[in-house]
């Protein structure tokens, strides 16, 4: 077969059907008006040179527009369609149209880059600071971002307590453990478990402040994930194990912490009553001595 | 139609509603083709449950991995982690034989998670064939790729969809994943003949098909995979089992998607066609 020299390359014809396709103000808009002026994220809205308009063919029934405007509307469809599904709680305390809004503008500035189209919203918490500063939305974007995280965590085997049982004192003196990848250690003012168990719209003006922080934990247990609320305590020693010090010098410093802010010097006991619960709820993985 | 896929027939594509109801009641399927993606986990994670329960279902179903993001077609560079994890998982689930598309998905390091259409080039048969043949090697295995539905066509294409592929495959020496669907879909959207498409490819390339339901909107054929196959492909396929004997054919359904047991019955439509030609 012999190549017959084409008027557009396949590159430039790929970087104008991805522009003409994601550009926000849909296709008819980009055709008309194929280099604006904006403020905000000019390479969404700037046509590539050259154009390939004319390579796509004309079509007295079809216009290259509507043909287009397939691509174009399925883009914004198919993401839509996913972030719903990724951040159903946002979108429930949003609103369906509030939540639309958010999507298009927030695909302006974070476009996919991954295959997988459940990375789309990874950047969705940082951005909605830009927008909504004061609100819950933050909170609730990163809760489900966590989510998924939390379910799609590297597998580790399940560490049977009988392990431990060998153990010398000098073991437990060095012991380290390891909290399972798909544990995240949540610190929130707003009402993370309000926010769990959510069904049905509910406006933001449902949901208040506590006064005092509150700890919750996120892990997966037989490839389930699991959220239940925790104590202050809990939540430090996780975040210091999780850090990678042993376990004796998180009793350390839990005991100089604690003892400041007055609380009862039973703290040790109360760590290893949550490293109890800890093996029984698959949060250790394993450990090293 | 190679040894290995001989004993397969009518297989289903295999969708999260499903899991459940497979895993316990393990229904007469010949095959699942599974979503490579859906398997492949998020950046710095692993694949969770999802890959857990392919796995198990891999126990009692052959399984084929049909991938939607290769983007072979992209003139970006082939990204490789993707490659790697796609390797990972090939070598986990051992399926019985795997495929994308021939199509790019983005550019310019942007998915834009759609299957979107090439043009009929020289050009773009010299680049395809190029990176078919260095994931083949890097991969260890033959791929089959599946013609797209398109919404447009490019005035330079040079030759048939038909006919590119054929050069495609013979050149890439990869396999064919014909889309009995997006060929009907196609040929309305674009005004060619679908039974032309099916006498000009090469028989010994056809790896599998594919059938699924389309709808209509705004006077084109939108290829939404969320309702029955429609008769007009049934009868194509008639044609195309009679062309391609006895190659796997899947029923795909991937939107509003029926309870199990009205895909067993779309599925036994097909196999009567299928068993038509001996």
């Amino acid at each position: 077969m012999k190549q017959i020299p084409s008027p557009i390359t396949l590159s430039e014809l790929q970087n104008w059907m991805r522009w003409v396709i994601t550009d926000p103000r849909g296709v008819h808009d980009a055709l008309i008006n194929p280099r604006p002026v904006t403020l905000e994220y000019p390479e969404r809205y700037l046509a590539p040179e050259p154009s390939a308009y004319s390579s796509i063919s004309m079509n007295a029934d079809l216009s290259v527009e509507t043909r287009l405007s397939v691509y174009a509307e399925a883009y914004f469809s198919r993401l839509l369609e996913s972030l719903e599904v990724d951040f159903k709680r946002l979108r429930l305390v949003m609103g369906e149209l509030e939540f639309q809004i958010l999507i298009s503008e927030y695909l302006k500035a974070h476009p996919s880059k991954s295959f997988n189209i459940g990375e789309v919203g990874r950047h969705l918490p940082e951005f909605l600071k830009t927008k909504h500063p004061e609100s819950c939305f933050i909170e609730i974007a990163d809760f489900e971002f966590r989510l998924i995280e939390s379910f799609y965590s590297v597998d580790v085997p399940l560490l049977s307590p009988k392990a431990f049982e060998s153990l010398s004192e000098d073991d437990w003196a060095n012991l380290k453990l390891e909290i399972d990848p798909s544990v995240e250690v949540l610190t929130s003012f707003w009402p993370l478990d309000e926010f769990w168990g959510l069904e049905n719209e509910t406006p933001e003006s449902m949901f208040t402040k506590t006064k005092s922080e509150r700890h919750f934990l996120l892990w997966r247990k037989l490839y389930q994930v699991q959220f239940r609320e925790i104590t202050q305590l809990e939540a430090e020693a996780l975040r210091l194990l999780k850090d990678g010090i042993s376990l004796s010098q998180a009793l350390e410093h839990i005991e100089e912490k604690f003892s400041k802010l007055g609380r009862p010097d039973t703290l040790s006991e109360q760590v290893m009553s949550c490293f109890g619960r800890w093996m029984s709820d698959a949060v250790i993985s394993n450990f090293i001595t | 139609m190679t040894e290995q896929n001989s004993k397969l027939d009518i297989g289903l594509g295999l969708r999260a509603p499903h899991y459940s109801y497979i895993r316990e009641n393990q229904p007469q399927v010949s095959w699942f083709e599974a979503i490579s993606e859906n398997y492949m986990g998020i950046e710095g994670g692993g694949a969770g449950r999802p890959l857990y329960t392919l796995e198990k279902i891999r126990e009692n179903y052959p399984v084929v991995m049909h991938g939607v993001s290769l983007s072979i077609g992209s003139t970006d560079e082939i990204n490789k982690s993707y490659l790697l994890k796609l390797r990972n998982l090939y070598e986990r689930i051992e399926p019985s034989w795997v495929s994308d598309h021939v199509c790019w998905t983005g550019v310019q390091g942007e998915n834009l998670h759609d299957l979107l259409p090439l043009p009929y080039t020289i050009e773009t048969i010299l680049h395809l064939a190029d990176r078919i043949k260095y994931v083949q090697d890097f991969m260890g295995r033959r791929f089959a790729f599946e013609n797209v539905s398109a919404y447009l066509s490019f005035s330079h294409s040079e030759m048939t969809e038909w006919e590119f592929l054929t050069e495609l495959a013979q050149r890439a020496d990869c396999d064919l994943l014909l889309d009995i669907n997006n060929i009907f879909v196609s040929s309305v959207n674009q005004g060619f003949e679908a039974r032309d498409f099916l006498k000009g490819v090469p028989q010994d390339r056809i790896k599998q098909m594919h059938l699924a339901g389309h709808s209509e909107e705004n006077g084109m054929l939108i290829d939404t995979h969320d309702a029955p196959v429609k008769d007009e492909v049934w009868s194509l396929y008639q044609e195309a089992i009679r062309l391609f004997p006895k190659v796997p054919t899947l029923i795909e359904w991937d939107d509003k998607i029926p309870e199990f047991g009205r895909l067993l019955e779309e599925a036994q439509t097909a196999k009567k066609i299928w068993s038509t030609i001996s």
